[in-house]
C-alpha cells in the first residue's frame, strides 16, 4: 500500500496512479506487481476486426433496406405505365444516396480525399442524365462549371478544416467565407448561362454577411481570453 | 397468503422520475455487500427467487396509464447478472426482464441497483439485507434473525410496507419551493458516457472525534468539508465575487425518523444547506456553523411536513390529475429540470452506520452505497458506515477529478487518514 505524494491519501491496490491527481505510484519497496483484483469488472472494448465486422453488417442491412423503396418505385412504374418514366428521377436520388452514404465507411485510407471527388462525379452524372432525359441544354453551360467549382471548394475547405492546426473559430470563418464565394460564383454562372449581361445582384446579400461574420470569428479567435469565455459559455 | 394488490400507484416522490428519465439517464442508486468468499450465481438466483414474493412492490413493471404511470405486478423471474464496468449504468427495463431494479454480482460482491421510482435508500437497504441473509442461509446454513430491517421471507408482505406515506402524513399547507440557483461543477463529458467512481475509506472513530470536537453530527461535518471543497473550485474559476453563485449541498433526509412508517417505498425529503460566496470566502468553522444552524432549523418535523405537503397538494390539483400523461410528462420534466438539481451544487446522501446481526456480520466484510449520476449536476456523493469504516463515494460523469481531489485533500489536511480506490479507465479497460 502506497501514499500519493501530492494528495496524502493512501492508494488501494491495484491502482498504479493516484485517482485524484494521476501522480504515478512509485514505491521502491514494492518489487513486484500485486495481483489484487480491480474494484470493478473490466470494460469490454471491441477489437478492430470485430468493430469492422460490426460495421459491415450494419452497412449491408442499410443497403438492403434502401432497396425497398427502389423496388416499390420500379414495380409501380412498370405496372402502371409499362415503362420506367417518372420513377427514373427518385431512383437517381436513391443511387446518389448510396454514393453519399456508403463509400465513407468502406474506404479505409483517406476517405475524405476520395469521397468528395466521387460525390462530385456522382452529382455530375445525375445532372447529365436529367439533362438528357428532359432534353435540356443547361448541363455544359451551367451544371458542369458550378458542380466542379462547388466540389473543388468543398474539398479544399474539408482538407483545410481536417488538417489545419487552426482552431474551431478559424475553421468556421473559412467555411463562412467559402459559402459567400460559392454564392457569388453561382450567380455569375446563372447570369453567364441564362441572362447574358446582367450584373451580380442578389449574391451580395449573402456574400456581405458571410464575409463579415467570417471576419468577426477571425477577430474573436485572436484573443485567448475571449476564446476561453466562449468555450465555457457554449459548453454542452 | 399474499394479498398485495396487482398494481400500485407511484408514490408522490416517484412520480417525477419516469417523466424525467431518458435513454441515457435514469435516477438510480446502488447498494452492495462484499462477502468473505466468491459469490455463487446459482445460489444468488435461488435467494432472489425466495425474496421476490416478500417484496411485491419491487417486482413490478412500469406501465403507462392515460393520466399517470403505474406499477403492475410481474411474475417474471428476475435474472441475476454480472456487474458492468461502472456503477448505475442506465437501466433499460426491456433488457432487465421488465424490472426497475437489478441484482448483480462481481467476485465477492452482491449488488442491487434500484430506479428511484421504486424506493429510496432505506427500502433498498432492507431488500439487500434480506437478499444477502437468504443467500447466506442457502450457502452456509446461517441462521440469521429476522426483524424490521431483515425481513422474514416466510411471512406475507404487509399492506403498510407498500403505502404512500407522503399521503398519510401530508398536512394542509405546503411551503414554497422557491430557492436560488446554485453553483454547478463543470467539466468534459466522455463520449462513451463512462462514469468514474472514486471511493475513500476512512475510520469512523477518527471522523466522529473530529465532528464531536466541533459539537456537530458526522453528516454536518462532512457536508461542511464538501462545501469547502466546492467553494475552492468556484474560487479557482476566477469569477468576480458578485457573479459567483451560492454553494449548496443537497442532503436527503429519511422521513421515517420523524414520521413513523414501515413503508418500503420512497419516504425521504431533502434540505439544501450552503453558503453565499458573494459575501466573501468562508472558512471551515463559518461553514460548519451555517450548516449546523441550517439543519437545526430545517430538519424538523414541521418544516419537513410543509415541504412534502407542497408536493402532495400539487399532485392533487384537479387540473393536474386530468392532464393526459404525455402533457404531464413534458410539464414534470420541465419542473424537474427547473427546480431539481439546479438548486444544489452536488448531493451528499448518508445512509448512516449499519449494524448487522453477528450471524450475518461474520460473512460480510464491506458495504457500499453509491448514488447514480444526477440529471444535471455531474458529481454525486454518497456514504455509508460499516464495521468501523466510513466509505465515501464520489461519482462523476465528467473527466476532471477536481471535486474529489479537493474534498479528499481537505480531509487529509484536517487529519483524517483516507484510502482511495477508483474504477478509472486504466484499471477497467480490456480489449476483447
Amino acid at each position: 500500500m502506497s501514499y500519493c505524494v501530492e494528495c496524502g491519501v493512501k492508494i488501494a491496490e491495484p491502482q498504479e496512479s493516484c485517482p485524484l491527481c494521476q501522480t504515478p505510484v512509485l514505491n521502491p519497496n514494492r518489487t513486484e506487481r500485486t495481483d489484487a483484483p480491480p474494484p470493478y469488472p473490466p470494460m469490454r472494448r471491441l477489437s478492430e476486426r470485430a468493430r469492422r465486422a460490426q460495421r459491415y453488417t450494419v452497412l449491408g442491412s442499410l443497403a438492403l433496406l434502401l432497396l425497398i423503396p427502389a423496388c416499390g418505385l420500379i414495380i409501380s412504374n412498370l405496372t402502371v405505365d409499362g415503362d420506367l418514366t417518372w420513377a427514373r428521377y427518385p431512383l437517381l436520388s436513391i443511387g446518389l444516396l448510396y454514393v453519399f452514404l456508403f463509400p465513407p465507411f468502406l474506404i479505409r485510407r483517406h476517405p475524405l480525399r476520395l469521397c468528395i471527388p466521387l460525390n462530385g462525379l456522382a452529382v455530375l452524372a445525375a445532372l447529365y442524365l436529367i439533362n438528357l432525359w428532359t432534353g435540356g441544354a443547361w448541363f455544359f453551360i451551367f451544371a458542369l462549371p458550378v458542380t466542379l467549382v462547388g466540389t473543388a471548394l468543398v474539398g479544399a475547405v474539408a482538407l483545410i478544416v481536417r488538417h489545419s492546426p487552426w482552431r474551431l473559430l478559424s475553421n468556421m470563418a473559412v467555411i463562412l467565407a467559402s459559402m459567400g464565394l460559392i454564392t457569388l460564383f453561382v450567380e455569375w454562372a446563372v447570369n453567364t448561362a441564362f441572362h447574358a449581361g446582367r450584373p451580380i445582384l442578389w449574391a451580395w446579400y449573402c456574400v456581405a454577411p458571410c464575409l463579415l461574420l467570417a471576419a468577426v470569428l477571425a477577430l474573436l479567435n485572436r484573443n485567448a481570453s475571449v476564446r476561453a469565455t466562449l468555450r465555457k459559455k457554449l459548453f454542452f | 397468503m399474499d394479498n398485495s394488490p396487482d398494481w400500485l400507484v407511484l408514490d408522490n416522490a416517484a412520480k417525477v422520475y419516469p417523466a424525467a428519465s431518458n435513454r441515457r439517464w435514469s435516477a438510480l442508486f446502488r447498494l452492495s455487500m462484499t462477502l468473505t468468499e466468491a459469490i455463487d450465481p446459482a445460489l444468488l438466483q435461488q435467494a432472489q427467487v425466495r425474496v421476490a414474493p416478500r417484496f411485491p412492490m419491487y417486482h413490478t413493471r412500469l406501465e403507462r396509464g392515460a393520466f399517470w404511470y403505474y406499477l403492475e405486478r410481474s411474475d417474471e423471474n428476475l435474472r441475476v447478472r454480472p456487474e458492468g464496468p461502472w456503477p448505475c449504468m442506465p437501466l433499460r427495463p426491456r433488457e432487465n426482464d421488465g424490472y426497475l431494479f437489478r441484482v448483480l454480482y462481481y467476485r465477492n460482491r452482491i449488488t442491487v441497483e434500484f430506479f428511484h421510482a421504486l424506493t429510496d435508500g432505506s427500502g433498498g437497504l432492507c431488500y439487500l439485507k434480506t437478499l444477502v441473509a437468504e443467500y447466506l442461509t442457502l450457502r452456509y446454513g446461517a441462521d440469521i434473525p429476522r426483524g424490521d430491517e431483515i425481513l422474514d421471507c416466510d411471512e406475507p408482505p404487509q399492506p403498510e410496507e407498500s403505502e404512500d406515506s407522503f399521503f398519510r402524513y401530508a398536512g394542509q399547507a405546503g411551503s414554497s419551493r422557491r430557492e436560488a440557483k446554485a453553483y454547478r461543477v463543470r467539466g468534459t463529458l466522455p463520449r462513451d458516457g463512462f462514469v468514474t467512481l472514486v471511493t475513500g475509506k476512512m475510520p469512523v472513530d477518527v471522523l466522529l472525534k473530529k465532528a464531536r470536537e466541533k459539537g456537530v453530527s458526522l453528516t454536518t461535518w462532512l457536508t461542511a468539508v464538501l462545501i469547502l471543497a466546492v467553494q475552492e473550485l468556484q474560487e479557482a474559476e476566477g469569477l468576480p465575487r458578485r457573479r459567483q453563485r451560492e454553494v449548496k449541498i443537497n442532503v436527503p433526509v429519511n422521513l421515517r425518523k420523524f414520521f413513523p412508517s414501515r413503508t418500503l417505498r420512497n419516504f425521504a425529503s431533502y434540505v439544501n444547506p450552503g453558503i453565499d460566496p458573494r459575501v466573501g470566502a468562508h472558512d471551515f468553522d463559518e461553514i460548519l456553523n451555517r450548516v449546523y444552524h441550517f439543519l437545526g432549523a430545517e430538519v424538523t418535523p414541521r418544516q419537513l411536513l410543509a415541504k412534502f405537503t407542497a408536493n402532495v397538494r400539487s399532485e392533487q390539483i384537479k387540473a393536474v390529475r386530468i392532464m393526459p400523461l404525455f402533457i404531464k410528462n413534458f410539464v414534470l420534466k420541465q419542473v424537474f429540470l427547473a427546480v431539481g438539481d439546479r438548486k444544489s451544487s452536488t448531493c451528499i446522501s448518508n445512509l448512516g452506520n449499519q449494524v448487522l446481526p453477528a450471524e450475518m456480520a461474520a460473512y460480510v466484510t464491506d458495504m457500499a452505497f453509491v448514488l447514480g449520476p444526477l440529471a444535471i449536476n455531474p458529481v454525486a456523493c454518497s456514504t455509508i458506515s460499516y464495521n468501523g469504516v466510513l466509505t465515501f463515494h464520489i461519482l462523476r460523469t465528467i473527466r476532471e477529478p477536481a471535486l474529489p481531489r479537493a474534498f479528499f485533500r481537505r480531509l487529509v489536511e484536517l487529519g483524517v487518514p483516507v484510502e482511495i480506490e477508483s474504477n478509472d479507465r486504466s484499471s477497467v479497460c480490456r480489449t476483447v
